[in-house]
């Protein structure tokens, strides 16, 4: 084929479609005579700004779709500016491996790239506080940390307090945390909440899934509230009640007001 | 209004042959070489230098980038931010 026969064979295929063929004619560079018209039909073509290539496809396309998941949506709005919102993203992408692997589906492909995406992250400098940021949307506290963000959003705090709040939280969302198993009694839910509050903790939070911690987090909280624990302390407290039917959750904020 | 970037895979040859054409390249190792025949220092780890294979090659004028979830992720952000699509 002559080389004005490529020329008008390749200038209505896509980019990808263009690059194929011509490896497929054995064409690796631009050297020969008259080649220089093809690099230009392919720089062209890039420039149209329709095509990025990357290492994988379906990987790159959730990380795109990702902006309407509903949890980073509602982080994008509550800290627009937020410097790492990338790694809530990326983060929401080992969410769904995590899901995949829940549900048995290619179990050891998901772990090992799961692995692979916080080994990544691991070496960018500051690597291990970055790798706390990505794995946060992974955990079961990621939504209770969004709705009290929410919460102090309503009670007017400004973005930049609460992008220091959700910083705040990446460092330190473990020990201001107590999630509720089957096995906790009220004594427990009350002693996580005196301690949080001798340490000063300005927010803390309990979170139960299924009807017998619900219950047990709730006598607690009521029990405290009977003895003016939260009033006396300074603490406003919010309750919500959500998950489905066959999944419920009760999850707890009690937070210091500064408005 | 903005257009969507749609996302592709390319093998080892047709991602050689799209840098070729902005005069960057590959050497025997895999790392892409710029047009003066550096190698391009990983943005996201200053320690390693961006391979082609794993690389994301970037629309409208070629841009070379770590190929990343996080790095993709900052990609699109940066394309679906207001500032970014002002002007479009």
């Amino acid at each position: 084929m002559v080389i004005e026969e490529i020329l008008v064979f390749i200038s209505n295929l896509p980019l990808k479609e263009v690059l194929i063929y011509l490896t497929g004619k054995g064409i690796v560079d631009y050297s020969k005579p008259g080649f220089e018209k093809i690099k230009q039909i392919i720089i062209d073509k890039h420039n149209e700004g329709k095509y990025a290539f990357v290492p994988d496809k379906t990987e790159a396309l959730f990380l795109q779709q990702a902006n309407a998941d509903p949890k980073y949506m509602q982080i994008s709005m509550l800290v627009p500016k937020y410097k790492h919102i990338n790694l809530i993203r990326t983060g929401i992408l080992l969410s769904e491996y995590n899901k995949k692997i829940e549900k048995n589906e290619e179990v050891d492909r998901h772990r090992n790239r799961i692995y692979q995406i916080k080994r990544e992250i691991i070496h960018q400098p500051g690597g291990r506080r970055l790798l706390k940021i990505a794995k946060l949307p992974t955990t079961e506290f990621f939504p209770t940390i969004l709705a009290y963000l929410a919460q102090l959003k309503v009670n007017g705090y400004p973005e930049e307090q609460l992008e220091e709040e959700f910083n705040g939280l990446v460092d330190d969302w473990q020990k201001s945390s107590k999630f509720a198993g089957n096995d906790d009694d009220w004594e427990e839910i009350i002693t996580f909440c005196r301690r949080q509050a001798q340490d000063k903790n300005p927010r803390f939070f309990i979170l139960a899934l299924y009807e017998k911690p619900m219950r047990i987090v709730e006598g607690a909280i009521a029990q405290l509230e009977s003895e003016n624990f939260f009033e006396e302390e300074g603490y406003e407290i919010k309750i919500s009640k959500g998950g489905n039917q066959g999944f419920p959750k009760l999850e707890v904020s009690i937070f210091k007001k500064l408005y | 209004m903005t257009q969507e970037i749609i996302f592709e895979e390319l093998g080892e040859k047709e991602r050689v042959l799209l840098l070729r054409a902005f005069d960057y390249d590959v050497d025997e190792e895999g790392y892409v070489l710029t047009p003066s025949k550096e190698k391009i220092r990983s943005k996201e780890n200053p320690n390693r230098f961006i391979e082609a294979k794993f690389a994301l090659l970037a629309p409208g004028s070629l841009e070379i980038m770590d190929g990343t979830p996080t790095a993709i992720s900052e990609f699109l952000i940066k394309k679906e931010s207001p500032e970014e699509n002002n002007g479009d």
